[in-house]
């Protein structure tokens, strides 16, 4: 039990240190999207962990039905998933809806912490085992809101630095900032930096 | 005849400010997924760019025809189903511009699929207006991602490529590194043919922001609309988040 639960925090550890998916271009687009508000980043990030992990579960177990019927491509794949992630989203959001009785607002988001690159790229980068699945699929939820920290913290600064040029005030600058903490990060995970 | 050529001009004025001044990489940072993982090649970003054509034009007719009428957290769920299911028909194609390429590239084509470029445009778009302004929107928005996808491509595959010994896109902050210097080229042609137009999504100095005038011995504050320049004293804030704050 022990040995199954350290693999499973090395999987976490390795998916919110080495990988990090949003930094790699995975769920950039959310991240950018939740750092402009911060009162729904925690939301973000248990929701988007919460599907993460239902979607790489629910592709783990039913991988040996899928494999029976193979050759699969990519995108037959991706069709399964996407039925899947929509039962999961759907049973999530009636919960919320009729039990938790969540207001309009908290709806919409939830729609966009499920339908999005980073969850639906989970069932393919999460390893082979249902450890690694439910430990990459944690991992890369903390890591989310971890970058989306960085990046809103990245944000704020810019925005008031007197310094920065007119011309690269808000998005040029975001992408510039973004683009430093992925060189810094590819770093870390071993990728190739220099020739 | 005049109102013919009134509406093709209007349709024009409607794509080059959907595709250039409100473009949608450029001044509202989506769409930046697939080009950072996606468009590492000039090849691929041009089928990057005919995957999302397809999927938007498909979604927003759907959008504006069928799904009006359900709740928006229930639409953003038909909006990844149509995605997927344009993704499964395109598999032939997909199979063809990703061979020879690297093992998630056929995964980058299928995530396109479920881009947050779709259910934004969707949502902010397609339920609020007519099926022909839609197509309009699609095409346009189409043609502004694949505008920047082209771009970085072209110099993914003959820069990065071609200099160095680096698999094109297996180092994102290029990409990100050359979006920021491309959107701020953007943004100085944009602030000198059309000051008008306010689209940075990201700026602060959009027109509810003001600069608060602080005076270090009374600690009064004096407010005014933000102009031009900065000064030692000043501080900018958004108001619309200090009313949030407020409430």
């Amino acid at each position: 039990m022990l040995e199954i639960f350290s693999r499973m925090i090395s999987y976490a550890l390795f998916a919110l240190l080495i990988q990090t998916t949003v930094f790699g271009g995975i769920g950039i687009d959310e991240g950018v999207k939740a750092a402009k508000k911060p009162r729904y980043l925690f939301m973000y990030g248990f929701w988007v962990s919460f599907f993460s992990l239902s979607l790489s579960v629910t592709a783990r177990l039913a991988s040996p039905l899928l494999e029976k019927i193979k050759p699969w491509s990519a995108s037959q794949d991706f069709l399964c998933y996407t039925l899947m992630l929509i039962f999961i989203y759907i049973a999530a959001a009636l919960f919320c809806r009729y039990i938790l009785h969540a207001n309009r607002k908290y709806m919409n988001s939830l729609g966009f912490c499920a339908f999005n690159s980073l969850v639906m790229s989970m069932p393919a980068i999460n390893g082979g085992s249902l450890v690694s699945a439910v430990g990459t699929a944690l991992g890369a939820g903390a890591a989310f809101t971890l970058s989306v920290l960085i990046i809103r913290g990245g944000m704020k600064h810019i925005n008031l630095n007197r310094h920065i040029p007119e011309i690269f005030r808000g998005t040029p600058a975001l992408y510039i900032y973004i683009s430093l903490i992925a060189l810094a990060l590819s770093c870390v995970s071993g990728g190739t930096v220099f020739i | 005849m005049s109102r013919i050529k009134n509406a093709v001009l209007k349709v024009r004025t409607s794509l080059f400010k959907g595709a250039f001044v409100h473009n949608p990489v450029l001044t509202q940072a989506t769409g930046i997924f697939a080009i950072v993982c996606g468009a590492i090649s000039l090849r691929y970003g041009i089928a990057l760019t005919l995957t999302l054509g397809a999927t938007l034009l498909l979604c927003e007719a759907v959008a504006v025809l069928l799904l009006k009428a359900l709740p928006r957290w229930l639409r953003v769920a038909f909006y990844a189903l149509i995605g997927a299911g344009v993704v499964y028909a395109l598999d032939p194609f997909i199979g063809i511009i990703s061979s020879g390429g690297t093992r998630a590239l056929p995964l980058c084509f299928c995530l396109m699929g479920v881009n947050a470029l779709i259910a934004v445009r969707c949502e902010r778009f397609a339920v609020k207006s007519k099926l022909r302004y839609c197509m309009v929107d699609a095409f346009s928005t189409t043609a502004g991602f694949g505008a920047v996808a082209i771009a970085i491509g072209l110099i993914n595959e003959f820069a990065v490529g071609r200099l160095t010994d680096i698999p094109a896109g297996r180092l994102p902050f290029i990409a990100f590194l050359v979006l920021g210097f491309i959107a701020a080229v953007h943004k100085a042609v944009i602030k000198k043919f059309y000051p008008e137009e306010q689209s940075d999504t990201f700026s602060m100095r959009s027109s509810t922001d003001k600069i608060v005038f602080r005076d270090p011995g009374l600690g009064k504050k004096k407010t005014n609309k933000a102009a031009s320049g900065f000064s030692e004293d000043y501080d900018i804030i958004n108001l619309r988040g200090a009313e949030r704050e407020g409430e």
